[in-house]
């Protein structure tokens, strides 16, 4: 392995963890969260040569990867796939009853029937919504940074957020 | 539903993003208004709640499968793979395979201009054509040679 490609590793195997967290948080199960992160590091690889020294390497990954999330959602070809981690969960669904205070496995149940259908919340919202959302809300960033993530202005960004938040609050209205 | 002229400040206010003036505008909206009130609240709830989703440790093997794909790209291209070289055999004993078909079907055919002998035929031809060669062989000429002195000697 040539002195490139090595360095390059060695910045991958440094934010693996973070990179994998907004890939699955982007794709909502671990399949497409797989293949989203081959696809934006091949692209990175492409276009290593551009990186400049000094920028946050993980929030450049970050950034072609959410370009690439946005363009597999407008070619829609990964839009409708079956999430296998919401399949194996489903075994586990329960009626929505209010849980025992001291109820530890009930409560347990209801956060993840609240997960699955916030993960099912999130997938319904237009992608650009989504992507707000996931690294805003989620993830923490900046306005700031996701609009330089996004790359798009400030303004759009809270426009996006505060219309995301009210459809998701919408949505989700039963567990709130 | 927050009231439509204040739900984006409220949307922002999540995220310490207003001026001092908005700030004041909307607390002082806030007091008033139980609607904005409730929508505020379900809003830090969802982003909580939000944040709180777990996300799967990957497969044990998924970053050996990333890795790999990635190095499919990153590692300088050997001209003599052994990919490559699985693919150039392949094309070698096809190209081989096409050569030598019509040779094979050309050997085992025979020629239109020479119709194929029936069987009684070609037996005669070739014991006649063997019993030329052995009457002109130096074999045939010593038993002749051999029983022709045996006669003599009988006479």
């Amino acid at each position: 392995m040539d002195e490139k490609s090595s360095a390059f590793e060695e910045l991958v195997k440094a934010h693996k963890e973070a990179l994998y967290r907004i890939a699955y948080r982007l794709t909502g199960n671990r399949d497409d969260a797989e293949d989203l992160l081959a696809e934006a590091l091949m692209e990175a690889w492409r276009d290593f040569e551009h990186f400049q020294q000094g920028t946050e390497f993980g929030r450049w990954v970050a950034t072609i990867m959410t370009h690439t999330y946005l363009d597999w959602r407008r070619k829609d070809s990964h839009n409708e796939t079956v999430s296998l981690d919401e399949l194996r969960s489903e075994e586990s669904e329960e009626p929505l009853d209010l849980p025992d205070e001291h109820d530890a496995p009930e409560r347990e149940t209801l956060r993840r029937a609240f997960w699955r259908a916030a993960q099912k919340a999130l997938e319904e919202l237009p992608a650009e919504f989504k992507t707000v959302v996931v690294l805003v809300d989620m993830e923490g960033l900046s306005y700031e940074e996701a609009a330089k993530v996004l790359g798009c202005p400030i303004g759009t960004i809270r426009s996006r957020l505060h219309r995301a938040r009210s459809l998701l609050r919408e949505k989700l209205k039963d567990w709130l | 539903m927050a009231c439509p002229q204040w739900s984006e400040l409220l949307s922002a206010s999540l995220d310490n993003l207003l001026t001092e003036e908005e700030r004041k505008a909307l607390e002082a909206h806030l007091r008033t208004c139980l609607r904005c009130q409730k929508t505020l609240r379900e809003w830090q709830t969802l982003r909580a709640r939000l944040q709180a989703m777990p996300v799967p440790e990957p497969e044990p093997a998924m970053w050996q499968r990333v890795f790999r794909r990635i190095r499919r790209h990153t590692e300088p291209k050997r001209f003599f793979s052994r990919r490559r070289v699985a693919w150039w055999g392949i094309a070698a004993a096809a190209v081989l395979v096409a050569l030598a078909l019509p040779l094979w079907q050309s050997w085992l055919k025979p020629s239109p201009s020479q119709p194929p002998l029936p069987f009684r035929t070609l037996v005669s031809y070739h014991a006649d054509t063997m019993a030329m060669a052995f009457n002109e062989s130096p074999a045939w000429h010593l038993l002749a040679t051999a029983e022709l002195s045996e006669a003599e000697g009988n006479e």
